[in-house]
Parts: C-alpha cells; sequence; structure tokens
C-alpha cells in the first residue's frame, strides 16, 4: 500500500455541498473525520458530529455504500467494546482499509464483511463462491491476508506490502462467478 | 501442554464445553457453509494486554445454579459460542481455570492462536444463546 495519507483531521472539505450523498445519522465521537481515496485529493467520506456523508462519485459501486457505512459505524466502539479488553479501532485502519477496497475492488464485486479486530485493527472478508477470504488490517500499510479455495483445498496466507496482486486475482474470481450466477 | 507461565489442567475433560461471549460486530455470515451466520475468527484471540483467551467453564456455570443466558447478564447484545476443550487441545492449546471473584466459571485457553488456529475456532464454535438479530435490521 502506499504511503500517502488516508485521513486527515478538521479538513477543510473540498466539495460542495451538493456532491455529497447523506446517510443515516450515526453517532461517533469524532469532530470532523475526512476518509480520502487513492491518488485523489478529495476526502470520499466525511464524518461531522452525528452525520456520516459519501462523495457521489463513490456511490456508484455497489459495495461502497453499505461497506463504507460499516467502516464508519467501527467508529462508535469504545474501550473494551468485546468485554475481553479489545482496543477501539485505529481512525488510521479505517481510512487504510477504504483505501484498500477502492484500489482492489470492482464496482460489482461483493461486499466484503467489516469486523472489528481486539488491537484496534479491522478484518475485511468474503465467505462465498467457494471462496474464503480474510484480510485483516493491522494499521496503515501493514496487511495479512489469508485465501483458501474450497474446490481445490489450494490456500495461501502471507503479509502484503505493496503488491496487492493477489487480492485483485481472487476478488476478480469472486466477481465472475457471482456475475455468471446472476446472469 | 504449558506455555507462559500455564499448565493444561487434566481436570478439564476433553468433553467440557468452554464458552466465549461474541460482540455482534462479529458475527458473519458464511455462505460458503450453507448461509450460516457464525462468528468471526477474530473472535477467538488472546487478549490485547497479552493474557490468554478468557472462556467460561460450561459446568461450573451449571454448577452454580445458571443457565447460558445468565452468563450474559450484563453483556446486552451478545451471543455466546462454545468450542470443546478436546478441540482447543487439538489446536495444540491448554486450558486452566482462572476463577475470579465475580465469576468462579473463568478460564483461559492459552497458546499461539495463528490464523489456522481462530479460523478452526470459529468455523467450529456452535451457538448456545444464538445472536438475536434487532427488529430494526432489514
Amino acid at each position: 500500500m502506499s504511503a500517502m495519507p488516508v485521513l486527515e483531521r478538521r479538513v477543510r472539505m473540498g466539495l460542495a455541498d451538493e456532491d455529497w450523498d447523506q446517510v443515516d445519522a450515526i453517532t461517533t465521537s469524532a469532530d470532523i473525520v475526512a476518509f480520502t481515496a487513492p491518488e485523489s485529493p478529495r476526502p470520499v467520506i466525511r464524518v461531522e458530529g452525528d452525520e456520516a456523508a459519501f462523495s457521489r462519485a463513490e456511490t456508484r459501486s455497489t459495495w461502497f455504500r453499505a461497506t463504507a457505512a460499516e467502516l464508519v459505524d467501527l467508529l462508535h466502539l469504545f474501550p473494551n467494546w468485546d468485554s475481553y479488553g479489545a482496543k477501539p479501532v485505529d481512525q488510521r485502519n479505517i481510512g487504510a482499509a477504504l483505501e484498500l477496497l477502492i484500489r482492489i475492488m470492482q464496482d460489482d464485486t461483493p461486499a466484503p464483511s467489516v469486523v472489528p479486530t481486539t488491537t484496534g485493527g479491522v478484518q475485511l472478508e468474503w465467505h462465498l463462491q467457494g471462496i474464503d477470504l480474510e484480510v485483516e488490517v493491522t494499521s496503515p500499510g501493514r496487511l495479512h491476508a489469508f485465501c483458501e479455495r474450497l474446490d481445490s483445498g489450494v490456500s495461501w496466507e502471507h503479509d502484503l506490502a505493496t503488491d496487492l496482486a493477489p487480492l485483485v486475482d481472487e476478488l476478480s474470481k469472486l466477481s465472475r462467478a457471482t456475475r455468471s450466477q446472476t446472469d | 501442554m504449558a506455555g507462559g507461565g500455564y499448565t493444561d489442567d487434566p481436570a478439564v475433560s476433553d468433553d467440557a464445553a468452554l464458552w466465549r461471549r461474541i460482540h455482534p460486530k462479529q458475527w458473519i455470515i458464511d455462505h460458503n457453509r450453507g448461509g450460516v451466520l457464525r462468528p468471526t475468527s477474530q473472535a477467538f484471540t488472546d487478549s490485547s494486554d497479552g493474557t490468554p483467551m478468557s472462556v467460561l467453564l460450561a459446568e461450573i456455570v451449571a454448577a452454580s445454579n445458571r443457565t447460558p443466558r445468565d452468563a450474559l447478564v450484563g453483556y446486552e447484545g451478545y451471543a455466546l459460542a462454545s468450542i470443546t476443550a478436546g478441540f482447543a487441545r487439538e489446536w495444540n492449546q491448554g486450558i486452566t481455570p482462572a476463577p475470579e471473584d465475580h465469576e468462579p466459571a473463568h478460564a483461559f485457553v492459552f497458546g499461539q492462536k495463528t490464523g489456522a488456529v481462530r479460523r478452526a475456532f470459529a468455523r467450529t464454535a456452535a451457538w448456545v444463546v444464538p445472536p438475536t438479530i434487532p427488529d430494526s435490521c432489514p
């Protein structure tokens, strides 16, 4: 992943109000949080007080809206949220997960399950079309992925840095399988 | 088995049920296994302070005349999942009772929680108190 910052606090928003799609009010302790997309100077999500909004340009993707809302929702989690001493999710990891998804997902890729980790990270999971894929965002720029194809039993697991090709490849297979099922 | 100063207690039989609270954010739908709602692998980790994974010994909960739902009093919205001690041992884990003042059934499952271990627990765990989906959810 790039080292480009993916989250800014108290940023001046670069989009006009009409460029944003409002979503259901959420509650968060954040004052203003903006998540930016790769190679884009503009934030794609902004969280202000109790409200979150997504830039309209990103909401074409079938997965983006629900997944981004789930990611932002992780800002609700308080220390010890799992009752076993879990840390709250680090906002930078939410931004890193979003950046990762924008890099590796196609418009019609099935949305992942979004899961907080007990150490403040985010895990993205797909369990469909015979593919089990889990990607843990431990910190910005630090990913660990596991994939297993249930038909062949073939699996791989390793840390990923800048080369996201294995993820793109698996998600492309997932998208194709889902597409052919619905055609 | 021993590790990190903990020793596996043979008094905890392989059939013993080990219960773990599962937060709603740790439930996922697994379409590869019949579309079931199951815990994520991230629900079976050691604590972030370095202590081993906490569980409740079901037989001690029962011995104190409590039901599984009683074990969730104070944890509204959580579900309760179960694995057996024998299954945990198959994955190179040890179990040691660690009673606390407010919870005599508390125990630790110690041993390295690799991704494979966590995924095995998540795929095998059975619901004792299944997740309840709020009416407001679509």
